[in-house]
């Protein structure tokens, strides 16, 4: 398990997922920040992004085993067209659907968690917050930001 | 005829390889490319250099060869890839896009 592995096992998921089929495969990206977007990009979008890896030693094995406790956390970034009124965030049913900032973040956690996107050694995989929508973007682009960052467990013997 | 059909058949005139235009390839997203003869042009109109600076510039292109252009749409222009950014500007009732494009692989959405 590394984070290169886990960072596109979530790229991988999200592009396969039926439930975020409105959202084009090309605009489902790894991004090496989260205020940066392929210039093609169209949106609704979806950046991913590596987080922190966190490390917890939990016993001593025999030897110079030694059980640990890693935590690798990743976030998911989604991007939505700053429209007129409430759609950006709750998105609207009629004349056309059109999926909210609020309506992605459920369909990607209906995707990722409890996901352990066949990597082994992954024992745990949650959603463990999400920021509250932002608006960034320039002047002829402005975009509705939100941030969900998952964390997946693993105990390796190191 | 009227001013607006002159005005129109006349975009023929200038969007002509031997006068104005250059052949590029416009490729709008999820589509097939298309070869088509567009007019380059700076990013600022009070700029008359011949050759667009910096990493973006204005693409005029017409209406009757790209009814909707929108992101993600892009333009090949000596081999070099081109993206459509912002909201073209023109259109329909002026028989001609104004099309601004950008060669930066990645866009800054703030902070």
């Amino acid at each position: 398990m590394d984070m290169k592995t886990l960072v596109q096992g979530i790229q991988t998921a999200l592009k396969n997922a039926a439930t975020l089929s409105y959202v084009a495969d090309a605009d489902i990206f790894v991004t090496p920040d989260e205020y940066l977007v392929p210039i093609g990009c169209t949106f609704p979008a979806i950046g991913i992004k590596d987080g922190p890896i966190i490390k917890d030693k939990e016993a001593t094995a025999s030897g110079t085993k030694l059980a640990w406790d890693v935590r690798y956390s990743a976030h998911v970034i989604i991007y939505v067209e700053m429209t007129a009124g409430e759609t950006p965030v709750v998105g609207q049913a009629t004349p056309t659907t059109i999926k909210g900032i609020l309506d992605i973040a459920g369909d990607i956690n209906t995707v990722l968690h409890e996901n352990y996107l066949s990597i082994s050694g992954v024992l745990d995989a949650y959603c463990v917050g999400e920021t509250e929508s932002e608006t960034i973007g320039t002047d002829d682009m402005p975009v509705l930001k939100k941030r969900l960052t998952y964390e997946y467990m693993v105990l390796p013997s190191l | 005829m009227t001013l607006k059909a002159d005005m129109t058949t006349d975009l023929a005139v200038f969007f002509e390889t031997d006068e104005f235009a250059e052949a590029v390839t416009y490729t709008a997203k999820g589509s097939t490319a298309k070869s088509i003869e567009v007019i380059l042009t700076d990013e600022d109109p009070a700029i008359e250099a011949t050759i667009p600076p910096g990493d973006r510039m204005v693409i005029l292109a017409k209406y009757s060869d790209i009814t909707a252009p929108r992101r993600g749409d892009t333009f090949t222009v000596n081999s070099e890839t081109w993206y459509v950014v912002g909201e073209p500007a023109g259109g329909r009732a002026e028989g001609i896009w104004h099309i601004e494009v950008s060669r930066s692989a990645r866009r800054q959405l703030g902070a």
